[in-house]
């Protein structure tokens, strides 16, 4: 039940993302809400391969309206929220900091490697200022949409 | 207990990135116009995201027009003397189109652009998703004739080109994205130069003029258009105005930022070119 829930949730936030948030920018970044959920889902979840698969199957409807190959974001999504799972389940569970904290560095990490493999090696840019100006304020903005998400999921999760 | 038993979890999980490396590598290949799953996924989700993004625009007015409710009263009176000194302004205009009328018949020039003449007008329902391209995504694919390469203008401007396109949506790369490229001519000199994308630029809404003759007299203000050459887009679409001429330490070379005359941030509807 709970991962149809998620599952509905996860797909308002992917229309909201293709329609609304990637129009409106905080900061300059838009927010990437299904990242968000993704990652405060999989600090809950014990079983990292479903939300592996899960982070997969939303990643590749990502891919279609992002820049990057396709896959790419689905890739990555399922890498970084197994990588959560299997964290938090063997070190912590339920802490609302580390949980926001671990968005700050999911969406950091997310950042960074979709800038250098999906997009800095074809297109020639700043590095410092990708740095600055886009992956540092997005992986702040996604921290913000994380604590505000966080228990929501949290109740979804104790269904 | 089997290796497989044993590693399940582990096994599954590297057959499904398997899958997605998979797919990743197929959708490298250049496809005529998508590859078939983002066309799939974009065909289903493009008449929800064109609902929402409706829904979302309706929305956004009505909250503007909330919180602009106290200028309103000002902006009324302002506007009313406005609208007389414009009435005035409106009756020399009208003068100025009738001689101009008169003139054209006698010159023999057609009135329209003939480029524009099979267009597609298209509504802009999505913006890409992520902080890294700049793209928008549009309403209508091959169904309605849109073609990969095809070239989108809006009526102040060129806005970019189709680099993708599906069954009921396409995509539309920006001139200001960081792989755009355009012959462009200077109207004033007819020098001619490359209007590129540049990644800062784009984040504020502007494109790099490069190739720029060393001899050019190029000016802050001087109007650039498309200039026809590289076949990718044809001649004399307007593009922009130089906004800035910026010259390297040792005086050698010189490029421009270009403002482009279409306001790509606030985009709702585009003409899409027959190729």
């Amino acid at each position: 039940m709970r991962y149809f829930k998620i599952s509905v949730m996860l797909l308002i936030a992917y229309i909201l993302q293709i329609s609304v948030f990637s129009k409106v920018h905080l900061f300059g970044v838009c927010a990437n809400l299904v990242l968000t959920i993704l990652i405060c889902f999989s600090l809950k979840e014990e079983n990292w391969l479903k939300i592996g698969i899960l982070s997969a199957v939303v990643g590749l409807f990502c891919g279609a309206s992002e820049g990057a190959a396709m896959g790419f974001s689905s890739l990555l999504l399922m890498a970084l929220s197994m990588l959560c799972s299997i964290l938090a389940s063997r070190f912590f569970k339920g802490k609302f900091v580390v949980s926001v904290l671990f968005v700050f560095f999911s969406s950091l990490l997310y950042e960074c490697v979709y800038y250098v493999f999906g997009f800095a090696l074809w297109h020639s840019t700043d590095a410092l200022y990708c740095i600055v100006c886009v992956v540092v304020p997005s992986a702040l903005v996604n921290t913000v949409f994380g604590a505000v998400l966080y228990k929501p999921i949290d109740n979804i999760c104790k269904l | 207990m089997s290796f497989f038993e044993k590693h399940r979890r582990l096994i599954i999980a590297l057959i499904s990135a398997a899958v997605i490396v998979a797919i990743m590598c197929v959708s490298l290949i250049p496809f005529k116009n998508s590859f078939f799953v983002t066309n799939i996924i974009n065909t289903v989700v493009t008449p929800i995201q064109s609902a929402v993004s409706k829904v979302s625009d309706g929305i956004g007015g009505f909250v503007n027009y909330l919180f602009e409710m106290k200028d309103l009263n000002e902006e009324n009176d302002r506007l009313t003397k406005q609208l007389a000194e414009l009435n005035h302004n409106y009756k020399s205009a009208q003068d100025y189109k009738t001689e101009n009328e008169r003139l054209k018949e006698i010159l023999d020039l057609k009135e329209n652009n003939s480029i524009a003449k099979d267009a597609i007008a298209c509504n802009v329902i999505g913006w890409s998703s992520d902080n890294w391209y700049s793209y928008y995504t549009i309403d209508k694919g091959t169904a309605k004739g849109i073609q990969n390469k095809d070239v989108v203008i809006c009526p102040s401007g060129l806005v970019g080109q189709v680099c993708e396109v599906g069954l009921n949506w396409a995509k539309v790369s920006t001139i200001i994205e960081s792989s755009s490229s355009v012959g462009a001519k200077i109207v004033r000199s007819s020098d001619v130069a490359i209007v590129g994308g540049d990644y800062e630029l784009e984040r504020q809404g502007f494109c790099k003029m490069t190739f720029i003759n060393k001899d050019a007299q190029i000016i802050v203000g001087d109007t650039v258009e498309t200039s026809g050459l590289g076949e990718s887009y044809p001649g004399g679409i307007a593009l922009g105005k130089v906004k800035e001429i910026i010259s390297d330490s040792a005086g050698v070379s010189q490029y421009a930022i270009i403002e482009p005359y279409a306001d790509l941030k606030n985009l709702k509807q585009v003409l899409v070119l027959k190729e």
